[in-house]
């Protein structure tokens, strides 16, 4: 379990998160998502112990990271959103490193490595300097490093980010696997990725968690902006303002300039009202525009939970 | 202590599978081979003057290859070790912030205590691998005279404990910035402030004169030079690296709230 409790991470006079607040379950994978800049890697930062934030708390698997950090850590795995690893040590010879640092016992640390290579898909080249690797490789290094131990906790930043598209599947299907012995927080940006395999989604912006929510409220929140469209116009829209606001099967948002954002809740309804309007009562409509519906702006201004 | 050994051997492994490391011995071989020739010449040159320079040519009484070769050699060796230590602490965490690797180790439960001396001892150790390399000039005296082993060895135990200290600033150092080359010139800074407080001891008279004096870590290797050893020294060069191992320990502490 995570639970990270009024989080502010200040960088001098920036605010970089403001008042973080979110759990993850034993057992579910959480998609943190967000553009670039928004705090998601800061916020996985300061779970994995590398940050201290300015205020807040942080328990991973019930123990506080910062007042019991060494045992917060030792349940805790951590990849890297660019997975640099000593380029100088073979794959080998740097988990069975990460192996001993993590204390695993010597009788165990050998059969450990080894199996987890195997996971990961590395055992083949497991002699290979990590400097002589492809990144794809290195971010499968890196996830290995990250489960050696059997964390409790697994923080994934942008995990298949370097991955050809058949690993990422694999890799995918291995974290689902994992996901009955622990808590995954996984950092990302592909929609897919994260609506494949996480049971939550939450959502950061500016320091912010904007939304947080189960996989099937985020779908009826895209079911739903895929329902909005905008109506461009070549004059202003205040002469037939009352037009607009009678047309059947829809509902006006707001007005911005010489566009007029629509909820459409009845397109059988919707459609031929509005061609009806243009062509009875020449009102000036020059586009209607679909909404992009990536998920920074699909939650730019929603509400937070 | 098991964590500290594997910190400490990964150190020196990371150190000996880089081009830095056969860029670095190579050149610490040439410049310690150079200085110990030159001091060879002069002794050869003052001992046994060549007919060559004639009426003036005349033998220095009384050198032995002690006075005459050894000890100006260790100590233009220590001019070596002050250039080539700022070289290798540097990268021991400034390398390791700018490659990120840091915080992978920071993400570890590993105590702030045991990443320092794993990374201190391990870099210690490159150092005092190379000390142990230029135990071959003693030895290529030994095969030609009979230099005074004990004097040698007290020398050696001088240049151990500087070592000790000045890794220890280079540490400390590499720790303040990402960039290799900043840590470098503080360490060189540092050094050079040591000589700043060792000069002023001098202008400021007593009663700080002996205080000051302490600063200057070179002056203290003096004794050792002379065959003697000194509790006094001992204690500057323990409570000098005590010092700044415990300003490292205090930075990297910051990562554990």
């Amino acid at each position: 379990m995570i639970t990270v409790s009024n989080l502010n991470h200040f960088f001098g006079q920036f605010h970089a998160l403001k008042d973080i607040n979110f759990t993850v379950p034993m057992g579910t994978i959480a998609g943190f998502i967000g553009p670039n800049g928004a705090g998601k890697s800061t916020t996985l930062r300061t779970l994995a112990g590398i940050l201290i934030p300015t205020s807040g708390t942080v328990e991973l698997d019930g123990i506080s990271l910062f007042t019991h950090p060494l045992e917060a850590r030792a349940r805790m795995g951590y990849m890297q959103e660019t997975p640099i690893l000593y380029r100088e040590l073979k794959i080998r010879e740097y988990l069975e490193f990460v192996a001993q640092i993590k204390n695993i016992s010597k009788s165990e640390y050998q059969d450990r490595v080894q199996h987890i290579m195997k996971r990961c898909g590395v055992a083949h080249i497991q002699e290979r300097l990590i400097g002589n690797i492809s990144k794809g490789n290195r971010q499968r290094v890196a996830l290995a490093q990250a489960l050696i131990a059997k964390p409790k906790v697994l923080l994934l930043d942008e995990p298949t980010s370097a991955m050809d598209p058949s690993e990422v599947i694999r890799i995918r299907e291995f974290i689902r696997e994992l996901k009955s012995e622990m808590s995954v927080l996984l950092s990302s940006h592909i929609l897919s990725e994260v609506a494949q395999i996480c049971d939550r989604i939450i959502f950061i912006r500016d320091g912010e968690i904007r939304y947080q929510g189960s996989i099937q409220e985020i779908e009826a929140i895209i079911e739903k902006a895929h329902q909005t469209v905008a109506l461009r116009f070549a004059d202003p829209v205040e002469p037939f303002m009352q037009r607009l606001q009678g047309l059947a099967g829809a509902q006006i948002l707001s007005v911005e300039g010489l566009f007029v954002k629509v909820l459409i809740e009845d397109d059988t309804q919707f459609y031929p009202a509005l061609y009806k309007m243009v062509s009875e009562y020449g009102v000036p409509l020059r586009e209607v525009v679909a909404r992009e519906h990536r998920l920074e702006s699909l939650f730019s201004g929603g509400s937070k939970s | 202590m098991r964590v500290i050994w594997l910190i400490a051997t990964k150190e020196w492994k990371a150190f000996f599978y880089t081009p830095f490391a056969m860029i670095l011995l190579p050149l610490f071989l040439v410049l310690s081979g150079s200085y110990f020739a030159s001091n060879l010449e002069s002794y050869m040159n003052l001992a046994h003057p060549n007919e060559s320079m004639g009426d003036v040519g005349f033998a220095v009484q009384g050198l032995n290859t002690m006075d005459g070769i050894l000890r100006p050699f260790f100590d233009s060796l220590l001019n070596v070790f002050i250039f080539m230590v700022a070289l290798i602490t540097m990268r021991v965490f400034s390398e390791e912030k700018k490659s990120a690797t840091y915080e992978l180790l920071v993400s570890y439960p590993v105590t702030p205590g045991k990443i320092l001396w794993g990374k201190y001892l391990g870099t210690f150790s490159i150092v005092l691998s190379m000390l142990a390399l230029s135990l071959v000039y003693p030895i290529i005296i030994q095969m030609f005279g009979h230099p005074y082993w004990p004097q040698v060895w007290t020398i050696y135990l001088g240049d151990f404990l500087f070592l000790m200290v000045y890794v220890a600033i280079g540490v400390w150092a590499s720790l303040l910035s990402e960039n290799q080359l900043v840590a470098a010139v503080i360490t060189y800074g540092a050094f050079f402030l040591s000589f700043l407080l060792g000069y002023l001891a001098h202008i400021v008279g007593t009663p700080y004169d002996r205080f000051l004096a302490n600063f200057l870590l070179i002056a203290h290797l003096s004794s050792f030079n002379d065959g003697l050893v000194f509790w006094g020294d001992l204690a500057v060069y323990t409570a000098g690296t005590s010092f700044f191992l415990t300003l490292a320990y205090l930075r990297l502490k910051r990562h554990y709230a």
